[in-house]
């Protein structure tokens, strides 16, 4: 029927239901802080689960299904079980409790029973050899359901996996079966970056078949990353305070718990995680290095399935401009990827993640041409984060996901740190690398000295990070290239930085600003130049595939390694 | 005129032989110089035995630690120690050749200081020996070998551990075996919470203090009220336990309340600082407020180590408190508020410390230090005048300091400080400081 034809009353409605849709607001939808249990230990989530407090004997089955991780083992698991069962003796009086194993076929390897001994052995003899595989933990779920599907009284699930949440296959048809089999599921997992980036940016990892690997802790990358002259990315090291999508949408889908587990450590701060700090001897008080509960609560992102997040993001005024700003960046080069969300309407859609524009700014050859370069992306970033900064300004206070909010709000200072960072790249080019490589190279008064001695010729023009840890403001003190403009610059961004961190600045955001940096640029030279290692491996055709690929390490702020995860500051 | 070539050869031959009776004759002297110092080693004499490591140390030759292999089980408990250092510094191949020579010794002291060595170099096939060697260890050398076993978790050295945890043993010892004991046994054992209840009714206070802690330590928090009574009546026995309650989860109030009683009266500045660092875990505020009213003490060394215990507490030193601090008469609370401020990004310390420095303050040093840290243009200045400074640790730290300084404030430019002809032991410093001057100015123009 064509739409001239529909009657009033018709449309109407079309519009009203249009007009509702758009406007349900979308705390509805359950958001990981309302799943997430605070505490980092692992003493309180097995008391939860295993109803130590309870008086009353309920019937039920319980499966622990365990992801046999190095850090697990570590951690004493079998142990604590062991100590908490005996603290829930009556409230286990009518549980039968069964063991999983993730990549075990079938999943179960102990029925069910109320021989609470024979349980605890099995768990202490499964972690007696930790995996380092990518494993399917959703497959595995899967199986569970079917398996706890006839089983009377209640059912529910503690997954304790650290390190495997990221590889997905198809989480909500997972959610939806558990639901529908009234299983219960709780889970116990390592908290997650800040839409964290890592397997974007390192898309040739090998992965189980069928599966693709996330990892973030909102269901799709809703925060910018890769910004042009920052060495990695902030999404990557900035802890989240929630655990991955995957097992929070398990649990909220079917009424369960997720607890964050990490490995007692050391938490004190340290400037320039992966940058230079200019400023301390790694003695500095933040003032801001311990979170808000509820701001933090307030920035989580949501539990709810992938379509019903794209759904209220693509509704979401705050994303829709965030959308716009960074694909222009993208495309300018000031960030090396698209958003990885198409816009469509009142709706939103995953995209494939492609890359941005690529600025030629490393080759150490005519340094005039780059700065010029430089000038011009300067020019652009200032034009789009000026768009942006009015968009903001006219949404004001209107109705948003206060996430995104934050999102857009921390792209528009990344967007004037990235002009700061090409405008000293371009006077870098202009004042210091003509005047040292060029013919006529200044002498110098002592103790001061050359950086080049006029024999090595440049190969490559690299550059670092120096950490934001102390705000921008000391860098007025700094003798950086650029004199009185960039100054004005870095005043601006000065501004900019200390309202968004009056803002967010004891929140995840905060941290994640503060994990960018103003970069240093220097010359390489001709076989002095050191290629860094990789973090992570890589499969090469040398090597034969392997079934299950192994998880690489992944360094984390926290020090730790890739299976313990980041450490919240302040929780 | 003809040369043969055996005419040629002749004098190289010479010449080779010459080389080779040098060179023997070197290796002969190394040879007799390690075997005279490890002789030297193994003397009741301190001196000459230190003298001896000291040189050992420099000879650094894999020889060495062949003498001292045989050497070794003659030796007294001092010297057995540097020879295990010395060992220790061969390079892993060397060494662990060394100690599975060792492990099959007459000595037990060796046996056990071999075990242990291998197995912190990842064997563990000799627990079994470690542990029947322990058993058997003279007692001058227990406190040695009880260095050595610390951090091993296997379950037959813990077991020979705990048989030190007995009456008749020194405190030291029984203390030294329960603290290793309570690090690695996670969760506790009962056999060494056993062990540590059959001390509780000896009539030496040192063991009974030292079995209550660890008692407590491994979450036996009933036994408090036996150890405040203790600390209360003989508070000389807090050093003591300290160590031990580090390990607690937990303190009970009663215990708190004793502590925080021997930090008011703390007899030296060792002793507040350990007591803080134990009471800012479990009664962060009620130290706080016992730390400031050290201030009040009249020893410097006592207000010093309360001021430094506050740094450590996060959030004791709130800013408004540092900035009252600042205005202090003070010279000490003053540099410490400027320091900390410092941390906390905020730079309102700068001027006090720029003025004290104008004074004749007894705190330069330190105060050079605190003023180093800023990373601030007016810094300069100061710095280079502190260079020619009457007192030697002040010019050292004003140096010090200005190098990092420079760095920081100039990343691009790149620096080679001794073309600065700057040295702050030299008495002739006037042309360094010229050109340093002279530089700074140019620069800031």
């Amino acid at each position: 029927m064509p739409f001239t034809c529909y009657p009033n009353i018709v449309l109407c409605a079309h519009f009203a239901a249009l007009l509702i849709v758009t406007c349900l607001p979308c705390q509805a939808l359950p958001t990981t802080a309302s799943v997430t249990e605070p505490g980092r230990g692992l003493t309180r989530p097995l008391d939860i689960v295993l109803n130590s407090g309870g008086t009353e004997a309920i019937e039920r089955t319980l499966l622990i299904v365990l992801d046999a991780s190095p850090e697990l083992s570590k951690a004493n698991f079998a142990d604590l079980l062991e100590q908490a069962i005996l603290r829930s003796e009556k409230s286990l009086l009518r549980t039968r409790i069964g063991i999983g194993v993730i990549g075990q076929k079938g999943c179960i390897v102990l029925p069910p029973t109320s021989n609470l001994t024979k349980v605890v052995d099995e768990v202490r003899a499964r972690l007696q050899k930790p995996g380092e595989e990518f494993q399917n933990v959703y497959a595995d779920l899967r199986a569970v359901a079917h398996a706890l599907s006839n089983t009377s009284g209640e059912r529910s699930v503690l997954l304790v996996s650290l390190q495997n949440g990221d590889v997905e296959d198809d989480v909500d048809q997972v959610a939806q079966l558990l639901a529908k089999a009234n299983i219960k599921v709780s889970v116990l997992t390592r908290e997650a970056m800040l839409a964290d980036s890592y397997w974007s940016s390192h898309e040739s990892q090998e992965t189980p078949r069928g599966t693709t690997l996330t990892g973030s802790d909102g269901s799709v990358i809703d925060l910018p990353w890769g910004f042009t002259f920052q060495t990695g990315s902030a999404n990557e090291i900035t802890p989240a305070a929630f655990p991955m999508w995957g097992l929070a949408r398990i649990a909220a889908a079917t009424s369960g718990r997720a607890f964050i587990y990490s490995a007692p450590s050391q938490s004190n701060h340290q400037c320039g995680n992966g940058s230079e700090c200019l400023f301390c001897n790694d003695d500095h008080l933040p003032p801001d290095s311990s979170w808000s509960e509820s701001l933090v609560a307030q920035l989580g992102p949501l539990a709810a399935s992938r379509s019903e997040t794209l759904s209220a993001l693509g509704r979401d005024p705050f994303f829709r401009a965030l959308n716009v700003a960074w694909r222009d960046a993208a495309d300018e080069g000031l960030v090396h990827k698209n958003p990885a969300i198409r816009l469509t309407g009142t709706a939103a859609a995953v995209d494939r993640t492609r890359d941005g524009r690529t600025l030629d700014l490393f080759s150490a050859t005519n340094f005039l041409r780059k700065a010029r370069r430089a000038d011009e992306a300067a020019a652009k970033a200032l034009s789009i984060g000026n768009a942006l900064q009015s968009e903001l300004a006219r949404l004001g206070d209107t109705a948003s996901i206060p996430r995104t909010e934050a999102a857009a709000r921390y792209m528009s200072v990344l967007l004037q740190l990235t002009r700061v960072n090409m405008l000293l790249y371009s006077a870098w080019c202009r004042e210091f690398a003509l005047q040292n490589f060029g013919k006529d190279s200044p002498d110098m008064l002592p103790p001061e000295v050359a950086t080049n001695n006029g024999e090595q010729r440049p190969e490559g023009i690299g550059y670092s990070n120096m950490c934001l840890c102390h705000g921008v403001r000391p860098y007025l003190e700094i003798e950086l290239p650029g004199g009185k403009a960039l100054r004005l610059e870095l005043e601006k961004l000065d501004v900019m930085f200390t309202a968004f961190m009056a803002r967010y600045g004891k929140s995840q955001f905060g941290t994640a600003l503060k994990n960018n940096g103003i970069a240093r640029f220097w010359v390489g030279y001709e076989g002095a130049y050191v290629k860094q290692p990789r973090k992570r491996g890589k499969s090469t055709t040398e090597m034969p595939a392997t079934v299950t690929p192994s998880r690489p390490t992944r360094a984390n702020p926290s020090g730790a390694n890739g299976t313990s995860g980041p450490t919240t500051g302040g929780r | 005129m003809r040369v043969t070539t055996a005419a040629l050869c002749k004098p190289l031959r010479q010449g080779a032989k010459l080389l080779c009776t040098i060179l023997l004759c070197t290796l002969l002297t190394a040879q007799s110089a390690a075997v005279a110092l490890v002789e030297q080693l193994g003397s009741a004499d301190n001196n000459t035995r230190t003298e001896a490591f000291q040189a050992l140390q420099k000879l650094r030759s894999p020889e060495v630690a062949e003498l001292l292999t045989l050497k070794l089980a003659g030796m007294n408990a001092a010297s057995q120690q540097l020879g295990f250092l010395l060992m220790e510094q061969q390079s892993m191949d060397i060494a662990r050749g060394q100690w599975l020579s060792m492990v099959a010794a007459d000595s037990p002291v060796l046996r056990a200081a071999a075990a242990a060595h291998l197995w912190r170099l990842q064997d563990h096939s000799h627990a079994t020996t470690l542990a029947t060697a322990l058993l058997k260890i003279p007692p001058q050398a227990v406190l040695m070998l009880l260095n050595f076993v610390w951090g091993i978790d296997d379950p037959q050295v813990l077991a020979a551990l705990r048989r030190f945890v007995a009456r008749g043993q020194p405190s030291f010892v029984v203390k030294n075996a329960l603290q290793h004991l309570i690090q690695v046994e996670n969760p506790r054992n009962e056999a060494t919470v056993l062990a540590a209840n059959l001390l509780l009714d000896t009539e030496d206070i040192g063991l009974r203090v030292i079995a209550l802690a660890s008692l407590i330590a491994m979450g036996e928090t009933q036994q408090s009220m036996a150890l405040a009574e203790i600390l209360i009546a003989k508070p000389e026995q807090t050093e003591q336990v300290i160590p031990l309650l580090l390990k607690a989860a937990k303190l009970e109030p009663v215990l708190v309340d004793a502590l925080i009683q021997r930090l008011k009266d703390a007899p030296n500045n060792f002793q507040v600082t350990q007591i803080a660092s134990l009471l800012q875990i479990h009664a962060s505020e009620k130290t706080v407020a016992v730390l400031f009213k050290l201030f009040d003490q009249e020893d410097p060394k006592i207000q010093s180590a309360a001021l430094s215990a506050l740094t450590n507490i996060p959030s004791a030193l709130d800013k408004k408190r540092l900035k009252l601090m600042l205005t202090s008469t003070d010279a000490s609370q003053q540099l410490i508020a400027a320091k900390m401020l410092r941390r906390m990004d905020d730079t309102s310390g700068l001027p006090y410390v720029l003025d004290l420095l104008t004074k004749n303050v007894s705190r330069k040093t330190e105060a050079t230090k605190v003023l180093a840290e800023f990373r601030s243009r007016q810094v300069g200045l100061p710095l280079i005048n502190l260079l020619d400074d009457p007192e030697q640790p002040v010019r050292e730290a004003a140096w010090n300091g200005l190098q990092n300084l420079m760095r920081d404030l100039f990343p691009y430019r790149q620096f080679d400080f001794a073309k600065a002809g700057y040295e702050p032991n030299s008495n002739a410093r006037g042309q360094g400081i010229a050109m340093l001057r002279a530089w700074w100015e140019a620069a800031l123009k």
